[in-house]
């Protein structure tokens, strides 16, 4: 059995009501979990939630064995990478930069960088396979290249569950199918948790280990793809969702 | 730039080259080895000695103090607001300072230097405060400038209502006061002026982690363990610490704190503010001391005749060797 990484417990998350039913479950070193679910299901409060930007409404969440709520922000981003969908993007900052940032929760009061940092940017821009645009800015770049971007910040600085809110956004065929390549291979080689929500559910379904599907009516159900689309989880994105006035 | 240590060094070198010239060469013509003798041994030529102490020595200290400060300021304001166009000025942030040395000045709230200094302090805050809370009901950053330039507006009504039923005799102090000059400071100012630069300046080395991250948004900060309200308060007191002393010691000076930094991201090619508040400051320093030499003609004249060309130049040079956008 592969090593648990975040664990929910009865985890209720939102802001004034619970966006859906209290949810348990696991993620696990070396696996991919695709997040599913319509618009405004919940998908980003509940990435905010685990990464502990907002507090859950009820449960609980553990992280590599200690609850979210013991560690400080620092120890907590050491552990913990959240990618989000929209980073403001400013000029002027090139890809190794921005990289580099990731470092941010290990370097000391002035932000001092040490070789060990440096290693880690220059492997990270390894393993996402953005070395060769290093120099170039961040705002001149595509967004196949810059979704590799975002996720090398992530990579560099060592985290073990990586949370990506829709990194797949604004991404053609090659590009998609080359990121869900990219997020295999890393969590496999890294034997870290890769945690992905997403629209494109047929890659999805193609190429996570388990998916976690919410139906945007307040229900989710999470397990192997079989089981989620057996129980009827995914019929929102087949036959749409009824409109309710 | 590939080395910046370099770069840095370079600049600090051209600040002493320019401090140096502020010294030996001026208005009045003095030669160089009475300077060297009023420098060193002070007393005995004693109109050599009065010119150099009590003129030409504060106006280097005046212009590397306000110079630094005003860079530091405008570099901190552009992260944190994440806008290009930010400043003190632009924000309101001088007029604050200028409104608290109205009361004073015009107005005989408190007295003397250190009365000055805090009215002028409380103004800068209580702009940066009202700008960063207008900032939480916004959504674009240009609509920020356009709070920070109305409160400007406001700020200077209120300004001309005291200059209007003030007296001639206070009048025509503020109105000097308002025209900007590095030629103001006296020598026993210096050391308050200097304690005011360097706590600013501490608070914002005290950010630097979290500027290199607010240019990404408060969110992503918030991510990689960074608590978010604590250092954007420490800095933006040590961004408007900075701008106070500018303004109460040099009186407004519009065009450093916005240019500055452009000139910074331009020469460095860096977003990683231990190259940036080093080299804004040394920047700040060097143009200040530059269009102090000038002392006939009014400081903000000097400063945007001289600098406008330099950022122009700057900006389009950078612009069309990396088709990159200005810094946003």
């Amino acid at each position: 059995m592969a090593e648990v990484l975040l664990t929910a417990d009865s985890l209720g998350v939102g802001f004034n009501q619970p966006l859906f039913a209290p949810l348990g479950f696991s993620l696990f070193a070396g696996e991919l979990v695709c997040l599913v679910g319509p618009n405004g299901a919940g998908k980003s409060t509940l990435f905010r939630t685990l990464a502990g930007l907002i507090s859950p409404m009820s449960g609980k969440v553990t992280l590599c064995e200690k609850t979210l709520e013991d560690y400080s922000a620092r120890e907590r981003s050491k552990l913990l990478a959240l990618v989000f969908t929209a980073e403001s993007i400013p000029s002027g900052m090139t890809v190794e930069e921005f990289v580099a940032l990731g470092r941010i929760p290990f370097t000391s009061f002035f932000d001092h960088r040490t070789k060990e940092d440096y290693a880690a940017v220059a492997m990270a821009l390894r393993d996402a396979d953005v070395e060769s645009f290093a120099s170039r800015e961040l705002c001149a770049l595509s967004d196949g290249e810059r979704s590799r971007v975002f996720l090398a910040r992530a990579l560099a600085g060592h985290a073990r569950v990586l949370l990506l809110d829709e990194s797949t956004a604004f991404l053609d065929v090659p590009h998609t199918l080359a990121l869900f390549r990219l997020l295999l291979r890393v969590a496999r080689e890294q034997n870290i948790a890769v945690f992905l929500s997403t629209h494109n559910i047929d890659y999805a379904l193609r190429f996570a280990h388990r998916i976690l599907a919410l139906d945007g009516s307040g229900n989710a159900c999470i397990g192997p793809v079989n089981t989620v689309v057996n129980n009827g989880f995914l019929t929102w994105a087949e036959i749409g969702i009824n409109e309710k006035e | 730039m590939r080395h910046p240590v370099l770069g840095l060094v370079v600049l600090f070198f051209l600040v002493l080259l320019f401090a140096g010239g502020t010294l030996f060469w001026g208005p009045t013509d003095i030669s160089f080895q009475r300077v060297w003798s009023a420098l060193f041994f002070p007393g005995s030529d004693v109109s050599a000695t009065q010119i150099l102490w009590e003129l030409r020595m504060p106006r280097v200290f005046a212009g590397l103090f306000a110079g630094a400060s005003l860079g530091l300021s405008g570099l901190v304001l552009q992260s944190v607001f994440r806008n290009p166009l930010a400043g003190p000025f632009v924000l309101g942030v001088s007029s604050g300072a200028s409104l608290g040395v109205a009361l004073v000045l015009l107005a005989g709230f408190g007295r003397g230097s250190l009365g000055i200094l805090s009215a002028a302090a409380m103004g800068a805050f209580g702009v940066i405060f009202l700008v960063l809370f207008c900032s939480k009901f916004l959504e674009h950053s240009v609509s920020l400038l356009i709070v920070g330039l109305m409160l400007g507006y406001l700020i200077d009504a209120m300004v001309s209502l005291l200059m209007y039923f003030s007296d001639a005799e206070s009048l025509r102090g503020f109105v000097t006061w308002g025209m900007g000059s590095f030629s103001r400071l006296t020598l026993s100012e210096t050391p308050r002026f200097a304690g005011v630069f360097f706590v600013g300046f501490a608070l914002i080395l005290a950010g630097i982690r979290y500027l290199n991250v607010v240019r990404l948004g408060d969110a992503f900060a918030e991510s990689l363990g960074i608590a978010v309200r604590p250092y954007r308060l420490i800095v933006l007191a040590g961004a408007s610490l900075l701008a106070t002393g500018a303004t109460v010691y040099c009186g407004p000076i519009s065009f450093l704190g916005l240019a500055v930094p452009h000139l910074a991201y331009g020469i460095f090619r860096s977003s990683n503010h231990r190259v940036l508040i080093p080299a804004c400051a040394l920047l700040g320093a060097l143009l200040a001391l530059m269009a102090g030499w000038i002392t006939e003609i009014p400081l903000n004249a000097v400063t945007s005749l001289l600098g406008v060309p330099v950022v122009l130049w700057v900006l389009l040079a950078s612009r069309h060797r990396r088709s990159g956008g200005v810094r946003g």
